[in-house]
Parts: structure tokens; sequence; C-alpha cells
């Protein structure tokens, strides 16, 4: 097999690389996997903060809609652009196309963990216990204990019903 | 009692340890869009919010002198008191936080305290985050997090740091190389005085990088891990010289010492470094006549804001703060042993 880098020498090395919880992978040769390590190290730093952020955004965006306005501010994503920030926090939600690269860039697939404000706090808890409710479901169906199962089922209901 | 005149766990490595949380409001836009009639109303509702424990100082009612003088305490950042428009801080100084409203974000919450004391600084500000939330629209979104003005800030808007005092290590020349190894754990290492690398005062901050993606919990603990090996590490360093080298060391250690308590003018570049052998020398039993508080205290009243504001009268020259800084000095000195 030849390294996937270079193309030219046989791959010795699978170099795995992992950012903010996005693990990638590749055959590598000895060379190119030594490059690609200090490369790693390196860009570890905090490659972009102040009006590069604005550059960031222009390089890696679409350059589509130029003509749609956040519903919060009425910003186009020309504006963000130019700002290198966000212009109020609807954008997150009207740009969220848009500004996906940029934010993967910066976090890969991670998503938020840790605190909530109070509303989607229960929210959550409502969810992590609905999930694990149904886990409990159908480990008690599988084990034939029918009556933990009616139970269980009931609670799941009820906890849907709220959340509806 | 301010913050720093406070002893501190591990006092001869850290200094402070700070919580920052980023918050903004939904329905209210940031930066330049945020009309200074809008930024009353941000703060008017922070204000309503934290009640009456907090005490309010509109930043705009107050002098550049005693907004640099908050700077220096590390009671507010230096981009809070840059803000051009209606700014207001919120501090409840019983336990060390300070709420910045309308800066970068509308509102940053921070709580610093001495020594190394994350959960103790994280709790508190904690407490305080959930006031805001019960009575704000707190903006949130369930995959980025708490919604901030800058991407860099999303998820838990939490910048944990702690302030060190790293004196042998950066001796050793090991600090680039504590830059890259805190790097590979998504923390970061900066000089606190003095410009890019250079660092006056031998000291230094570490926070962490990244703000998505782990928890606050998470986030403290690899950061307390890393200070806890930091600290070993130094005072490894700290204990290794013998014969000559400790004895050249002593001697730095005592003329700082006799130039501190004598000079008739001290500018502020210099008693960082002397503020360096000084700390050195608490931490190894060479100087008995300081604490390791009583000397930050010293360090943050002789910083020019704060210095002139204490002053009967304010310095006109920068040789009459100079001549005002080594006066303190040595009057601070003095007071330490009666």
């Amino acid at each position: 097999m030849k390294c996937e880098k270079c193309n030219e020498r046989e791959a010795t090395v699978l170099f795995k690389q992992t950012v903010n919880g996005e693990t990638t992978t590749a055959h590598l040769c000895a060379e190119c996997a030594a490059k690609m390590q200090s490369e790693a190290g390196f860009s570890a730093h905090f490659p972009f903060g102040g009006n590069l952020f604005g550059d960031l955004f222009g390089i890696t965006s679409p350059a589509k809609s130029t003509a749609k306005k956040c519903e919060g501010c009425g910003a186009t994503f020309a504006d963000i652009r130019r700002a290198g920030k966000v212009c109020c926090p609807a954008c997150y939600k009207s740009f969220a196309a848009e500004l996906e690269p940029t934010i993967h860039s910066l976090y890969g697939k991670a998503v938020h963990v840790g605190r909530a404000p109070a509303g989607h706090r229960a929210l959550r808890d409502r969810q992590n216990k609905l999930s694990n409710l149904k886990n409990e479901l159908r480990e008690a169906i599988a084990a034939e204990r029918f009556e933990d199962a009616a139970a269980l089922r009931d609670e799941i209901k009820a906890l849907e019903k709220e959340e509806n | 009692m301010a913050w720093y005149q406070v002893k501190g766990n591990e006092a001869d490595v850290v200094f402070s340890s700070r919580i920052r949380f980023a918050r903004n409001l939904e329905g209210y836009p940031f930066g330049e869009r945020l009309s200074a009639e809008k930024a009353k109303e941000i703060i008017d509702l922070t204000a309503k919010a934290l009640g009456d424990a907090f005490k309010r100082t509109d930043m705009e009612d107050i002098s550049p002198l005693a907004a640099e003088a908050l700077v220096e305490q590390h009671l507010c950042s230096r981009d809070f008191a840059a803000v051009k428009g209606p700014h207001a801080l919120f501090r409840d100084d019983n336990k060390s936080i300070s709420v910045m409203t309308c800066e970068e974000d509308h509102i940053r919450l921070q709580c610093i305290l001495p020594g190394l004391a994350l959960q103790d600084a994280y709790r508190f500000a904690a407490e305080c985050d959930d006031k805001l939330d019960a009575a704000l629209p707190i903006a949130y979104d369930e995959k980025l997090g708490y919604l901030t003005h800058c991407p860099t800030n999303l998820g838990t808007g939490l910048r944990a740091s702690v302030m060190l005092f790293l004196p042998a290590l950066s001796e050793n020349g090991m600090i680039s190389s504590l830059a890259h190894q805190l790097s590979k754990l998504g923390l970061t290492i900066r000089g606190l005085y003095g410009e890019g690398s250079k660092s006056y005062g031998g000291l230094y901050q570490i926070s962490n990088q990244v703000t998505l993606g782990l928890s606050e919990e998470e986030i403290l603990h690899k950061l307390a891990d890393a200070v806890q090996n930091i600290i070993k590490k130094e005072r490894e360093l700290r204990a290794a010289p013998t014969g000559e080298a400790a004895l050249r060391r002593a001697d730095r250690i005592h003329r700082a010492e006799g130039v501190a308590r004598h000079a008739t003018l001290l500018s502020s570049e210099e008693f960082f470094k002397l503020f360096a052998d000084l700390k050195l020398g608490v931490a190894l039993g060479e100087i008995t006549s300081l604490s390791h508080e009583s000397l930050h205290a010293m360090l943050i009243h002789a910083l020019p804001a704060t210095l002139s504001m204490q002053s009967a009268t304010t310095p006109k020259s920068a040789i009459e703060r100079d001549a005002a800084r080594a006066a303190f000095i040595k009057q601070a000195w003095e007071v330490q042993n009666t």
C-alpha cells in the first residue's frame, strides 16, 4: 500500500489523530507520519483570533445567501464576516449552515455537555430519564419480567405526555 | 479585605484562581449593534437579577484612573474598562465576584480567589450564574451550549485560569516546552506582565482553550491536574541549586530586599523584577519578614493606577510616581514588622 499523503513511499504507519473528539486515520510512510506529528503539535496552538477569525469565516463558508438576514438582528452573513463575530445570539440559528464550517474547525463534532439554563436542564433531564427507562424496558422484556415492563411502559407514557 | 490580601493554598507557587462565565441575553444584539438604550436595559435587568448583595459601579461615572485600578486589581478586564458606551460592574466582594455587563458578551461573570481554589471559585460563580439564569432569558442552544459573541467561547462559556509564579521553570528555559505540552491538553499559558513571550515577575497564567464538548468539571479537573504537576516540577527545580548556585541565589534575593526596602525611586518594571526575587526569597525561607499575601498585596498596590489612587496627592510625573512607589514599599515593609 502506498502512503496516502505522498503517494510514493510504502505506507508503514497507521496515523491516528483525534481533534475535538473526531478521530481520523491515514496510512502513511514514516516520513509523512513524522511530519504530520510535528504539524499536529504545532496546530494545537490556537491558530486564530481577533480579525483573523473574519478571514476564517470567509475561507471556509459558502458564498451563498448574501441577501439572507438574521431573524434576530437583521445582520447579513457579510456583516458577520466583517466583524469576525456573530451579531446577536439568533445569528447562530439564522446562519447555522454558514457558520457550521467555522464551528467544526474549532470544535470538531463535539456538542455541548455541562451546565444549562434551568429550563433546558429540566428538558435534558427528562430526555435522559426517558432514554434510560426505554433501555430498562428493553431489558425487562428480554428477561421476560413482564410486570416490570408494564410499570416501565406506564412511566414512559406519562413522561412523554409531559413532554408534549 | 481584598481577595489578594488573603492567604491562599499553595501560595509559594499559586497567586490566584479565576473562573469566568460568558453569558448573553436572547433578543439583544452584540457589539456595535447594541444601542446605548439596549445596553442600559441589560444593565438594569442584571442589577435586578443580582439583588442587593452586589455593589453597582456605572463605569461612565468613574475616572479612567479608577477604572484602570479595577483592572490592576483583577476586578474587571482591560477590555471591559475600554468599552465605549454604557457598561456597569457589579461586585460582591465577600465572594470575590465581579459581573461585567456589556463587555464583549452581555454578561461576563468572574470569581477570583487567592491561591489554588478552582473548586471554590467555580462554586461561587455557579451560584451567581444560577441567580442570573433564574431571572434572565439566557441565550442557549442544546448543541452549541451558551451562545457567545465570539464562537471561540461557545459551549460552557467557561474560562478557568490559574495565575502561577514560575521563576525556576522560567530560569531553566522550560516555559516553551511547557506551553507545547499544555497545548496538547487543550490548555494555554501566557506571561502575565510584559509583552509576547517576555514575562516580568515570573507570573504566568494557565487556562483552558477549549470551551465546547467538555463539561465544566472536566475542564477544571484537567486544569487542576496540570497545575499540580507544574507545582511539583517548580518546587523540585527550586530545591535543586546547591553550593555556589545557592549562594548566588541567596545573594540575589537579599540584594532585592535591600533595594526594595531602601530605594528612593522604583519603576513598576523594576519592582516586577524585584518581586520575583522577593517572592522566591519568601518561598525559600530566605526572607522571613514578609508573607506571600503581604507581598502579593504590595505588588498590586504598587501598580501605577492603584498606587496613584491611594496616594494622598496624585503623582504628576513618572518620577513622582516612582518615588511614591518606593516610599509605599518601604512603609508597607515596616508595617509588616511592627
